[in-house]
């Protein structure tokens, strides 16, 4: 059997503070003090996992929907929000080869009902 | 800013001239643009005629103080009252409103932006608020046949109420698609709690934080979570006969007050009681037998451990425990008891409280 992983503290704050979950490493053995917390090691295999090139991201958003399989989804799509981040219309045209289908008049015309409504 | 160098980037960048974002299944486009800055939403209408369509048609709508910030109340409000003008004639998935008391938004806008909600039959309603003036909740969220989370956290009761501390709910309550319910700083009594189970069949995450009120009886068939976290007024005692419970939490009343009836059997329960003594025919480990989380606490929680597990069987799935808020040094017996009984723990927290004045 492995030893369990053990953290001890005092509380500071009131009665009714429920104590923060502290690091979940497992030990591998009795000496073994605590090791990186998984959380951070599968966050920087999702970071890598994601860095493709865009057309196998969005061959893997297409996988994951038809799979269902919702970690997946959930981690391509916020990738790909994050490449939208708060780019402004022309670079995320730039970004993602969008094409300008509106006329000048058109374009001007969102852009002044944009900067009227939303700005 | 586009310049030449942009393009001679882009050129290692494009392995491919088309567009294949804009091809992605409509609500794919959607999921994405859930996670992407409202405010960047709006302006990607500009983007084409596809993403003006996809924009005005966004299904999850998330105002966050954090995303405005220094924008004056009125400018906020201006903003989603265009950002509904502007959205097509359908149905709304997510309405998700999270606001600070720095210039505490008008009620009555938000009643309306709610109210748009409930007729594009919304599933879920996230409203978090600071502060509210009034003390009585609308009446049409309770009523809204599409809903399926609700979570109103909307601060107490407005001062000027001497009646109330919490928030009042409407006496008609008809919710037949709810799953999980979220109330904060609401006065849930027995017949409120009893409106909600009786017409939410499919209700299976309960959670009243400072809500719950002189609660006699929480029965339900389909409840698998429920968390008390905190109690309006006094705590004289309640019983849970939930058979299908699997996570419990509860902090603010003494171990003594919570009963089980048709005993459930709980993977991870947090337990944070406020009593001394603990003087009970009945096991109370027995809901925790099966558990795979425990978080124990309270010197109430430790007369019953040490009256319990003495003659407990072993925790066979038991892997994370936290335990304490008791003079832990004095006495390990506890702790050395379930370190016995817990062949699969991997993971211990000892909160030592040291001895009060």
């Amino acid at each position: 059997m492995t030893a369990p992983t053990m953290t001890s503290r005092s509380p500071t704050s009131t009665q009714r503070s429920s104590p923060r979950s502290l690091s979940t490493a497992r030990s591998t053995s009795s000496t073994s003090t605590a090791a990186a917390a998984p959380a951070e090691d599968l966050k920087s295999f999702d970071a890598e996992f994601v860095k493709v090139d865009r057309a196998t991201l969005f061959d893997l958003i297409l996988a994951a929907n038809y799979l269902n399989i919702k970690g997946l989804l959930d981690l391509t799509c916020q990738t790909v929000a994050d490449m939208i981040k708060d780019n402004t219309p022309e670079e995320i045209r730039k970004i993602f080869n969008i094409k300008n289908d509106f006329t000048p008049e058109e374009e001007a015309e969102v852009r002044k009902e944009n900067q009227w409504a939303f700005e | 800013m586009e310049s030449s160098d942009d393009e001679h980037a882009m050129e290692s960048d494009t392995e491919t001239e088309s567009d294949l974002i804009s091809g992605l299944p409509e609500d794919i486009l959607q999921k994405i643009l859930s996670c992407v800055w409202i405010r960047t939403v709006v302006r990607m209408r500009r983007v084409s005629r596809k993403w003006m369509e996809l924009c005005e048609s966004l299904q999850f709508i998330r105002l966050d103080y954090r995303d405005f910030e220094h924008w004056k109340v009125e400018k906020f409000t201006r903003f989603v009252n265009n950002l509904l003008l502007v959205r097509r004639k359908l149905d709304l998935h997510t309405f998700q409103l999270h606001w600070n008391p720095h210039g505490p938004l008008n009620c009555n806008d938000v009643r309306m932006w709610i109210g748009y909600a409930v007729k594009h039959n919304v599933k879920v309603l996230d409203v978090k608020l600071c502060l509210y003036d009034k003390t009585v909740l609308p009446p049409a969220i309770f009523t809204c046949r599409s809903l399926q989370e609700l979570n109103l956290q909307w601060g107490n009761a407005p001062y000027r109420d001497y009646d109330h501390t919490g928030l009042v709910l409407p006496d008609i309550i008809n919710l037949p698609s709810l799953k999980k319910l979220t109330l904060r700083d609401v006065e849930v009594d027995e017949l409120s709690l009893n409106r909600f189970i009786a017409r939410s069949p499919g209700l299976e995450d309960l959670n009243l934080i400072d809500s719950a009120m002189r609660l006699d009886l929480i029965a339900s068939k389909a409840l698998k979570r429920l968390t008390l976290d905190g109690f309006l007024g006094e705590c004289d005692g309640f019983t849970i006969a939930a058979p299908h419970l699997i996570g419990f939490e509860c902090t603010g009343c003494s171990l003594e007050a919570i009963s089980w009836r048709d005993q459930p059997s709980l993977e991870s329960a947090r337990i944070d009681t406020c009593g001394y003594s603990f003087d009970c025919e009945s096991k109370f480990t027995g809901v925790l037998k099966y558990a795979k989380k425990l978080a124990l606490f309270g010197s109430d929680i430790k007369v019953m451990l040490e009256k319990e597990l003495p003659t407990c069987s072993a925790f066979e799935s038991l892997t994370t425990l936290e335990i304490g808020e008791w003079f832990l040094t004095e006495d390990l017996y506890v702790v050395l008891r379930f370190l016995q009984l817990s062949p699969r723990l991997e993971e211990l927290t000892l909160m030592h409280r040291p001895v009060c004045c």
